[in-house]
């Protein structure tokens, strides 16, 4: 391939035929002040809050502090070369990014510029990034299931397409592992995925991108990065910036997933922020309104109704914890927003109980209405069940002597949750995890040995996919535990448990 | 140039903030006194042609190191009948308040209010080279019959213009530079460019295709 110098040099011509010479009007200020992101300007006396502004470099500002005599402009970009005195342009526009099919499967930044190296993003379409979530009239609730693909998720937490379910746990727990297999389990589901990475290590994200992109998921996902090295607006901007590109989808009828990677991180960036603007510091120094920061970013997740094509935006934030501190204050603030959280503990991870799921204390509460029936009924009681076996073998650890109920109960509890761990990357699917999860609460697991659990399931699986396939047909077809479903489960358990080889 | 402000526009805020409250005193004065005007134009001689023009002087008037009586004398020796009487007390004022480091400020501050109640506008035109006596007055002219307010034209030489006009009001820049339309062109001839070789690109390949 070659460029014809001609043509490019007509083309440069034609357009300098073609320029109209207008006067160019533009408001301007200049900067008193510049350092740590934020800039202080004099002028912009017509500025609007939220406005961008530019600067002689290129780089865009938002107008964040609108002062008696200055403006307050927080910097998305390079900062160390704007000097104090140069002219500062007010643009009379919003932020907003590019959105639509192109953006997926990219890597960008908050701006919407790419950081994959796949050359310029082709979007025709924008959308602010700061935009009014959708009101009362313009809701349904929450009624389709959004698989996770994770069994102790989907059966006892179960989240919705339109839900916010909080992820929340100390440092290395597997919260990120969480959101990603419910993103991998989003293939062929037609549901766009974004995750939002800020304030992490690039190295992380990197490895983020290299798991999508391994398991085929990068198809339908974008991922929006404000590393741990980029400037605090930008980070405080990224999650904004990912719910627009993700709302594109819910608008046009279509359901969408975001991530939030960590939004303890956006709460620092935009402290740093605030403190710098002299903003007054609150509670742990956070500004007044942290608060209003989080929750109008997670109200723009939704069901839409059906007048507005029935799209949906669910969102799983993602919160860290110092040392199990839930009562913290963005922890508290953000499990008040959100529909519920799943709550993961160091100490089960450590015990090899992957993912770490304290079931006591996680709750979902809207996502019931999603589960399909048959889901529903297998897992009906199944997470306060396995709140009270918390507590029975609590007690039991004094070595008192058990009567037999008791110990049956144990017994079981120890057989369900180790049904419940699933390995990384290893989604699976609602019809099997309610074939897995029958056979564990209805007690076919109770002879089979702890250790033997996981590989009693995975043949089982096996088996009933090989030989009965009818009972997944029937599933998929009613989506409901019928008699006719359960005497199959029933057979196929009693068939295959005379084959099993305990080891 | 009693209509101008000085020329050197400073972001100092705080003493800008000061200027504004001691320019309103002023004013307020010298309106009481009848002799606005003949304020004003004393105001500006002593900051253009003494404050800015003689460093000893700057550091006697503005600077902090004579005592307050000291300060008040030398006030009194140098501009006793030679001021107005309002604008000589005014002086005296702020040397006793130490706001003497702030005169510029409130000359600035006193020169904005005043245009800004009688509706004058002040513009400032940069051009690459030094505007002609006539073309500025025609200027003014024409600015005076759009804007339908009086003007006063402040006009600055800044090669990097090239040619053309920039004119600056309040804080709104109406930019008719050449500098500015060649940069202009240039993003257009990049935008355009960059898309017709995309476009012979998809050319390419889709030939290939089919």
């Amino acid at each position: 391939m070659k460029f014809n110098a001609d043509e490019i040099a007509s083309v440069i011509k034609q357009e300098i035929q073609q320029f109209d010479t207008q006067v160019d009007v533009r408001e301007v200020g200049r900067v008193l002040e510049v350092g740590d992101g934020i800039a202080r300007v004099y002028g912009l006396s017509g500025i609007m809050a939220g406005e961008m502004v530019e600067f002689p470099n290129g780089t865009i500002g938002l107008a964040f502090n609108l002062e008696e005599n200055s403006v307050g402009v927080i910097i998305l970009g390079d900062y160390l070369t704007i000097k104090e005195g140069d002219e500062v342009k007010a643009l009379g526009t919003l932020l907003s990014v590019p959105v639509g099919d192109a953006v997926l499967g990219r890597v960008v930044d908050p701006l919407g510029n790419p950081l994959d190296g796949m050359g310029p993003i082709q979007a025709t379409e924008t959308r602010p990034v700061e935009f009014l979530a959708p009101g009362v009239s313009e809701r349904k609730p929450v009624h389709e299931p959004m698989q996770t693909g994770i069994k102790a998720v989907d059966a006892m937490t179960p989240v919705g397409r339109g839900q916010r379910q909080l992820i929340i746990g100390d440092r290395k727990t597997g919260k990120t592992a969480i959101a990603l297999d419910a993103i991998l389990n989003q293939k062929n589901t037609g549901v766009k995925c974004f995750y939002v990475a800020v304030g992490q290590k690039d190295s992380s994200v990197a490895g983020v991108v290299e798991v999508l992109r391994r398991n085929g998921a990068m198809d339908y996902t974008t991922v929006i990065v404000a590393g741990a090295s980029t400037p605090a607006p930008l980070q405080y901007v990224a999650p904004y910036a990912g719910t627009a590109m993700a709302e594109y989808f819910m608008f046009n009828g279509q359901a969408a997933l975001i991530v939030y990677d960590d939004l303890s991180k956006q709460a620092s960036a935009y402290r740093e922020l605030s403190l710098l603007m002299r903003r007054p510091p609150g509670r742990e120094a956070y500004p007044g309104d942290v608060f209003y920061c989080h929750s109008r970013l997670l109200e723009r997740s939704a069901k839409l109704s059906d007048a507005l094509g029935a799209g949906s935006l669910t969102s799983l934030p993602i919160i860290e914890t110092l040392e199990g501190e839930v009562s913290a204050y963005i922890p508290t603030n953000v499990i008040s927003i959100t529909d519920g959280q799943i709550y993961l503990q160091p100490d089960l991870f450590f015990a090899g109980i992957r993912p770490a799921m304290n079931v006591g204390i996680s709750v979902s509460r809207v996502g019931g209405n999603a589960q399909i029936k048959a889901m529903k009924k297998v897992a009906g009681g199944l997470r306060l069940d396995l709140a009270a076996f918390r507590e029975l073998e609590a007690f039991a650890q004094l070595g008192t002597e058990l009567d037999e109920a008791t110990q049956r109960r144990l017994d079981r509890g120890y057989r369900m949750v180790e049904l419940l761990k699933q390995g990384q990357y290893k989604p699976l699917d609602v019809y099997d995890q309610i074939l897995s999860i029958y056979a564990g609460t209805r007690g076919h697991l109770d002879e089979v040995p702890v250790v033997d659990v996981l590989r009693w399931e995975a043949e089982y699986l096996e088996f009933a996919k090989a030989k009965y396939p009818q009972i997944r047909e029937q599933l998929e077809a009613t989506k409901d535990l019928t008699d006719e479903v359960r005497d199959l489960m029933e057979k196929a358990i009693a068939e295959f448990q005379k084959t099993f080889v305990t080891s | 140039m009693a209509g101008t402000s000085s020329d050197k526009q400073t972001f100092d805020l705080g003493r800008q903030r000061i200027g504004t409250v001691y320019a309103k005193a002023l004013l307020a004065a010298a309106d009481e006194a009848g002799q606005t005007d003949a304020v004003l134009e004393d105001f500006g001689s002593l900051i253009h042609d003494v404050i800015n023009q003689r460093e000893d002087l700057r550091h006697a008037i503005c600077g902090g190191i004579m005592s307050e009586e000291q300060r008040i004398e030398v006030l009194d020796k140098a501009f006793g009948g030679k001021m107005t009487p309002v604008l000589l007390t005014f002086l005296k004022v702020v040397t006793q308040h130490e706001r003497q480091d702030c005169l510029r400020e409130i000359y600035n501050a006193t020169v904005k209010l005043n245009n800004e109640r009688r509706g004058i506008v002040e513009i400032t035109a940069t051009t690459a080279t030094e505007l002609p006596e006539e073309m500025a007055a025609n200027l003014t002219a024409t600015l005076q019959s759009k804007l339908g307010r009086e003007v006063v034209l402040k006009s600055e030489v800044d090669p990097d213009v090239i040619g053309g006009l920039i004119l600056h009001i309040g804080d709104t820049v109406f930019d008719g530079s050449v500098a500015n339309r060649l940069k202009q062109l240039r993003q257009k001839a990049l935008e355009t460019t960059a898309q017709e070789a995309k476009a012979s690109l998809e050319r390419f390949t889709n030939s290939t295709q089919s």
